[in-house]
This record gives C-alpha cells, structure tokens and sequence, in this order.
C-alpha cells in the first residue's frame, strides 16, 4: 500500500471517528476527504449481526465480497459507532472452514448414525430428511418432530419456520434460542402488560437522570449503548450510575454507586426498594390509582427441573403462573417484612448503598432508566424478577416517558423482532398470541387461510424441554437452525449430548460454520448467512430494520428461508394431516405444504420484477417471486390494528428503521402514553391498554432460594455470561483472527484469596467440577472481572472449554428460561 | 475442520498488517492526562483530538509488537477508559490489496 493510500485511509478514520463523536476538525481533514478516490467500493446500508442492539452498518462491497464495513453515522441506534466485534463483521463470512455443501452421515455409501460426514447433494440431504420426518410422524405424530430457531433467524425466516411447522407438520416443538436469553423479559411484560417489549427506546439514554444496571455489564455486552450512557453521564451535571452485580466487571468504571450481591438477593433488594418508596411517601399516589392494579403470586414454584427431581419434588405449587387477590395496603403490608436490615442481611450489601440505591427511585426529580439483560432473565425466578423492577417504576409513575424506563435488553439481533414477535415460541403465535387460545388460532388459520383445527392446541416442547424429550426418545425428528445450541444449552453432559446422539433420532443441524452442535449432528446443512440474503432484525427497542443481500454464499450454501422452503415440497397434505382435517377444505387435496403455506396466492403475490434493483436475490430467483415481501406482507396482516403496526415492506428498504407501532408512517418511541402512542387516546394521559382494564399490574413476588447453592463438597458460586470479543459460542468471532488474539481462550475469574487457599497461582491450568461435568481452564485472578470470594465467573464463547458441562438445567418455573448464573462448583488443580 | 486447527492455520497465513481501525475513546475527565500518556505509549496507537469532556479521537494500527485487535483490548482496561467504540476499519488482504 502506498503512502499516500495509507494517509488517505487514516483520514477517512480520522473524519468518520470525529463526525461520531460529535467532533468538528480543522479544515485540512476535509480537504484531503474530498480529494479521496471511490476506491471501486460499493456501500450500502445494513444491520450489524451480533447483539440486540442493531447498530447500522455501512458495507462495503468489491468484487463480490464484504471488504469493509464502519458504523453508520445516519443510523440513530449508533450514530457511526460501532464496537469491536462490529468492526470486524466483513470478516465472519470468510473464516476458512464455511461449509460448502450438505453432510450427511453414512457408512458403505448409505445414512449412519454412527458413520463419518460424507458430502451429498441437497436432493440426497432432503430425501433422507424427509424419509426420517416422515417416519417419526407416522409411527408417534406431530409431537415427535420439532425444530429449535433462533433470535438470529431474519424475521421472513422465523415466520417461515413458524408455519412449517405449526400449521405444516401441525407440530408446536418449535422453539427459540431466545427461550435461554428473552423468555423470562417476555413473560414478564405479559404478566405486568399484557402486551410484550419495552414501553421505552434507546433515546431514553439521553433523558435520564440516573441509570440503574441490574445485573447487567453493558460495558462489554452493549458497548454502543454503554457508550451513550457514558456520554450522558460524562456531560449531565448530576448524572448517576448505580452497576449492581454478582461480581466487579467493566462496568464499575463509571458506577457512583457500585453494589456487589449475593446471587439471587436482588430479589430482595428490589422489595426492599419498593418497601423504601412506600415507608417514605414517595409513591405516586395519583398514578397509582388511576393506572396499576395489584396482585400477589403464588409461591414456592419450584425450579423447572425434571419432575423427577428432588429438588423440583418438594416444591408445593411447581410452575404456577396463578395469582391471588391483592389492593395496595396489602401490598404495603406484604412488602413491609423486607426492611434494609433483612435486605442487607440476604444480599451482603450494606444498607447505606441500599439506601441511596432506593433513594435513586424515590426521588421524584429523578428520571430513572433501569437496564438489564442476562442477570435478570437468567434466573430461577427471571420472571417474577422483571415484574419486581416494573414494581418500582409503576409505584413512582416513572414509566413511559423520556427518561424515565424500564429497559429490558436484548442479546440477539431479533430476538424482539423474531422470536418474539413472529411467535417462534413452542407456545406462541404472531403478534402476542398463542396456541391455547381458541380465537388466536382462528385469527391465525384465517390470516394462513388454513382448515380451522390446523393449529394444535397445546405447547410444544420448549427448549430445555427439547433436550429431555430427545434423551427420553420422545422427539426423533429435530432440525436445529442458526444457533449453537448444543453448546449454549445447559447441562450438555446429561441431557444435549446423549439427546442427539440418542440412536432414535435423526438430528440435522443447518450452519455456516461446523460447530459443535453441527458436529454432533446425522445431517449438516451449509447455510448462507447475513449479507448473502436479504434480511430483516428487529432490535431492543421495537425497531424493525432491513438489508439487502450484497453478496452471493459460497459454494451450494443456502440461507434458511430457502431451505425450509425447499424442504416443504417434500410433503404431500396427505401425509401429513389427517383425512378430516383436508375434507375441511378439499381444495387442499394433492398439494404440497409449499403450494399451501407459500405458493398461496399472498407469500407469492409480489414477483421477482419488483426486487431490489441492482441486488441478487437468490430466494426469490429460486422460487420465481420476491419472497420476503410476500411473507412479510402476509405477517404484516397480524399486526397491523393491533398495537404492533409495521410499516410497508418498501418503506423498510429507505428507512434506518423503524420503531413499531408505526402508524401513517410515524414511529413511535414512548408507548402507553397520550402525545407519544397513537394507541393512547386524547384525554386518556396513560393507558395499559395490554390489559383489559388499562391497568399495569404490581406483582408481590417474595425472595426464594436458588435451586443449588454452594456446599462442603462444591463450594463456590459458577456464574457464567459473555466477553466483549466474542459473540456468544464463538462460532463466527472466534474466526475472526484479531478478536480471537484478542481473547483466545476462556477463563476462570477468581478472587486471589480463594486461589491462594486452594494452592493456585495465576495462569494455572485448574478443574472445574459440579455434579454434572468437569472442565479444564486457567485461573485469573487479575483480568477484567473480579468476582468477590466463593464467587467464580467463567465465559461459555470457547469450544474448546465447555462451559455448559457444569451447569444446571434448573429454569424460571414460568419462562423455562435456564439459570446459567448460578450453580455450585469447585475448583481444583488440573 | 474445528475452530482451533483453523484458527492455528489462519494466524499462520496471516501477517497481520493493513489493520487500521478509527476509534472512539470516552474517558472520565479526571483521568485524562495518565490516559493520553499511556495510550500514546501504546504501539500504532495515535491521538489526533481530545476535547476535555473526556473525548478522544484515536487511530490504532498493526505492528510488529502487537495487532491493532491487541492493542484494543489493552486500551479497553486502562483505568479511567470508560468506553471505547471502533468508528472505522479497514483490512487489507481479502482483495489482494498491497
């Protein structure tokens, strides 16, 4: 590269890096920016692939190929920042081993579930696909197939997958990798709204006068919106930031108030501060009265274990989601017992941090933005924890407004947009409904245009639930999609290993890259990924956002739309549905569950002539008419009306998205309140209106223990979560070469006293052991995080350490979200 | 085929030069002087505007002692860097560019 080159890319950095701080520079830049060549790059816009976030991103594209990607300075999520893993992004498509072509196991020429990987053609792969499909739904029905998605899923994919398998092979085992991250958030905002995803946006970051992490290390898992927080607080006189957690990590950089827990005492510090706000007249009487209702939850759950379990067996009430009747004096007087000394005495903090933690809340001039993700939804009581933090904003009245916000985080790019709003859930239907419910499915099979009684009526198996079911031989036909589950999920030794290895069962993983779920495959399918389809994420704060494909996938790599498709030709109703069913409506009869789900006269209504000008689109060239449109268009039929609007699909491809409900092409960003949310009518001021009443509810959820904690013979705290570099499992960061230099290989974060006391030193190879499994790992007594002692933290992003053969499968009784923040363990020399 | 064998072979392909990444540095203002001086100590680490907010505008490049990548993470523990956001990057390599 020659010099002047060099100078002239630095300067492009220099500029892009100033415009995004909001830094003007002396005039010299800008004539060298001018005077710079194209470079025969061609930009365009798009979304970043990794956390829930949604950054935009501007990709560059030469011959044929993501050159270079940077921040999008018109994007408002990000303004032109982006962090590290962001930057790197034209880089996860090109990692040396991409798969090219089908693999299916076999021996002499033929399927094996105990043969080697040997590549076939994708007609070979479906034949044997749909041969093992079709057999399980012959010999045990719908419940014995299933598929795991995924918040990563495009939202035309999710909503493929959902009516392939809801309505195609009327099998409800369909399940997101949003059930391990979101499900406890989402039950929540049922339980509390009666309507899902944040009443709030990002935008708040820029209103508030305090900031409360709960659990959360945005530092390293939200560092653009970290970075806005950090501007706020840098540049707002007054402005606080109080970082609760099981452990020190980045984030106390900038904590005023920094609060170290015991695992699952925040249950009790949340009382606590609802207990403060009503001890000290701080609530907000007229709110209150005109806009929250009070409940009280049954207790003593019990933890999602297998009910077999002895822990799971002495619970009174397992997984009750019931309520009891409840006023606000009772409520007062409920929450009475959890004073700053019982608070202090269950969770480790002093009570003067309690204090000026609950006095960030009751200070009525105060506008506060709570934050969390992982620590909250991870939890054996996730969803009553979501409702414990709505407790403290409705009791204040400080909710749906600029500033004042419970912000519940997502970790994947669509686990909002996807797996939550398109019902990807094994309970779940588009736009907030679900199965159980006779009328949604009725608006459902109309919508679809499906027989009435096409849609089962129970759940399916969700995804803790999934692995049980394939170890117990009670679901053999499995097809997982865009996730790394087998590395993601808990407890791997004792129910994901020997579920798909189960000799009944015929598990097919689809994946860019050979993970280790893929590994532990019969059947790989080679999936095309991010820019090599036309795509659409829905982010954390109800943005929807759109891109078009840039480049082609490598070899016979086909996106996920394409391949559940393609794979629906297989099925003839016939074999598939019931006689009775197809009598319903006998115009059915000898089709395919293409020619009924998607050749169906809407998902196939826009042809291909309409397609981005200038972009391939390989779905819709395969099937002959612009396919996302279709699908999107037919969704947008759910929503629309119903507090969920999305604009029109064209809309989408100019916007830098949009935050639903959008309405006569308006966003919105604040909801349940009058001026903001057109739902909102005049007069009203604020308004529920999930809720029949309009009323939000306060839920009484006590403190209740974890279902392991540390003992003799294992006794420390595991906590395990994620690392800047890396995006969950690895399996697109880890190959790229800077982030994995930058981390290559996961740790145990100890404190120094707790290594001396077991003879360790810094850097030494040492065991981790539960009652489930053992892995071997470096001690750091120094990095990053500084757990307190009996406290260890280790990252899951590393293959080669399986993080996932210690924890415990013990769930959020009411999401069947998995704990993975805590379980017992010790740790001995290797 | 696993992610350890193709990391090993594409460090070994790779040399690691053109890396050069536009970032974003918010540091707490009472901290900025010991942080310019430590990242100015930094290899391929330039600052080229701070404002006394605690903004930065900083370039950071391959070398032979350390990789842009690296030296990110090193700058992301210094004591006082609130947050760091990469504003720009650019690779060379993939299309052959020199």
């Amino acid at each position: 590269m020659s010099v002047t080159r060099r100078d002239f890319i630095k300067t492009n950095a220099i500029m892009a890096t100033a415009a995004a701080a909001g830094i003007t520079l002396p005039a010299r830049l800008h004539e060298a920016e001018a005077a710079a060549p194209a470079g025969g790059i061609r930009w365009d816009k798009g979304v970043c692939r990794f956390c829930g976030t949604g950054c935009g991103v501007l990709v560059g594209v030469k011959d044929g190929r993501v050159v270079a990607t940077q921040g999008d300075p018109d994007a408002p999520v990000n303004k032109g920042l982006n962090c590290i893993k962001g930057y790197f992004l034209s880089k996860i498509m090109y990692g040396q081993d991409r798969l090219t072509q089908p693999l299916l196991r076999k021996k002499g020429g033929v399927y094996d579930k105990n043969g080697d990987f040997t590549p076939v053609s994708w007609d070979e792969a479906f034949d044997v696909m749909a041969t093992k499909f079709k057999e399980a739904l012959k010999k045990k029905g719908p419940t014995s197939v299933g598929m795991f998605g995924s918040g990563q899923w495009t939202i035309w994919e999710g909503y493929a997958a959902a009516k392939f398998m809801k309505a195609g092979l009327r099998s409800n085992n369909l399940d997101p990798n949003a059930r391990h991250c979101m499900a406890s958030a989402v039950v929540g905002f049922m339980r509390t709204f009666g309507i899902d995803e944040p009443m709030g946006c990002y935008d708040d970051l820029e209103h508030a006068d305090a900031f409360v992490l709960w659990g959360a290390n945005m530092s390293e898992m939200h560092p653009i919106l970290w970075s806005r927080l950090t501007d706020r607080r840098l540049t707002h006189e007054g402005c606080q930031v109080a970082v609760l957690s099981t452990y020190e990590h980045r984030s106390f950089e900038l904590a005023d108030l920094p609060i170290i827990f015991s695992p699952q005492s925040d249950l009790a510090i949340v009382n606590f501060i609802a207990n403060y706000i009503i001890q000290n007249n701080a609530v907000n009487q007229d709110f209150v009265s005109k806009h929250v209702g009070f409940k009280k939850a049954i207790t003593d759950i019990g933890y999602g274990l297998r009910p077999d379990h002895p822990t799971q067996k002495a619970a009174k009430n397992p997984d009750s989601g019931e309520f009891e009747p409840l006023d606000f004096e009772g409520f007062k007087a409920w929450v009475s017992e959890y004073t700053v000394e019982k608070a202090s005495q269950i969770s480790g903090v002093p009570a003067d941090k309690l204090i000026a933690l609950a006095k960030i809340y009751a200070d009525p001039k105060k506008k506060v933005m709570s934050l969390w993700t992982m620590g909250v939804n991870q939890h054996t009581r996730g969803s009553w924890m979501n409702s414990n933090i709505y407790n403290i904003h409705l009791l204040t009245g400080k909710i749906s407004e600029p500033g004042n916000s419970p912000f519940s985080l997502t970790g994947q790019p669509s686990a909002c947009g996807t797996a939550r709003e398109v019902g990807t859930f094994a309970h779940r239907l588009p736009s907030d409904m679900v199965v159980t419910n006779p009328k949604h499915r009725e608006i459902t099979e109309k919508i679809w245009q499906l027989p009435e009684g096409t849609i089962p009526d129970k759940p399916g198996f969700h995804a803790v639930l999934q692995h049980r079911m394939l170890k117990d031989g009670k679901l053999n036909a499995y097809w997982v999609q865009c996730t790394n589950n087998m590395q993601a999920a808990p407890n791997m030794n004792e129910e994901g290993y020997p579920g798909y290895r189960n000799p009944e069962n015929f598990i097919v993983v689809s994946d860019p890259y050979p993970t280790i779920t893929a590994l532990a495959a019969d059947l790989i399918l080679p999936t095309a990924m991010w820019m090599e389809k036309e795509g659409a994420y829905g982010n954390a704060e109800r943005r929807t956002q759109f891109w078009r494909q840039q480049v082609k996938a490598p070899g016979e790599a086909r996106s996920d739309l394409w391949q559940v498709m393609e794979f629906s030709k297989r099925f003839k109703v016939e074999e598939v549905w019931p006689e009775e069913l197809i009598a319903k409506k006998p115009e059915l009869k000898g089709k395919t569950l293409f020619e009924i789900l998607y050749a169906n006269g809407q998902v196939n209504k826009f042809p291909t002539t309409e397609t981005q000008k200038g972009f391939e689109n390989d779905e819709s060239t395969a099937f002959g008419f612009y396919v996302q449109k279709g699908l999107f268009e037919e969704y947008g039929q759910f929503n629309r009306g119903h507090a969920h609007d999305l604009a029109s699909f064209d809309t989408y491809h100019q916007a830098r998205g949009l935050r639903w409900p959008v309405i006569d092409g308006k966003e919105t960003l604040w909801r349940f309140r009058e001026g903001y949310d057109p739902y909102v009518k005049a007069g009203e001021g604020v308004k529920f209106y999930g809720k029949p009443d309009g009323k939000a509810l306060i839920i009484a959820a006590p403190y209740e223990p974890p279902a392991e904690s540390p003992d003799k013979e294992y006794d420390m705290w595991l906590v395990t979560g994620r690392v800047l570099e890396h995006w969950h499992s690895g399996s697109m960061t880890r190959r790229v070469p800077e982030l994995h230099k930058a981390y290559p290989s996961a740790q145990v974060f100890m404190h120094p006293e707790d290594a001396k006391a077991r003879g360790l030193r810094r850097g030494q190879e040492v065991k981790l052991q539960t009652r489930r499994g053992e892995v071997v790992t470096r001690v750091e007594t120094s990095g990053r995080n500084k757990p307190p002692q009996g406290v260890v933290y280790m990252p899951w992003f590393d293959e080669g350490q399986l993080t996932n053969k210690l924890t415990l499968d013990a769930t959020c009784p009411l999401s069947k979200e998995t704990d993975f923040k805590k379980c017992a363990v010790r740790v001995v020399k290797a | 085929m696993r992610v350890k064998k193709f990391i090993d072979e594409e460090e070994g392909g790779t040399t690691g030069e053109g890396n050069l990444c536009g970032v974003f540095v918010q540091v707490r203002p009472d901290r900025m002087e010991p942080v310019r001086r430590e990242l100015t100590a930094l290899p391929g680490v330039e600052i080229h505007h701070a404002e006394p907010d605690g903004r930065l505008v900083v370039t950071v490049e391959d070398t032979d002692q350390a990789s842009a990548g690296e030296t990110l993470h090193v700058m992301q523990g210094l004591a006082g860097v609130a947050a760091i956001s990469l504003v720009y990057h650019h690779h060379a390599g993939v299309t052959g560019e020199a």
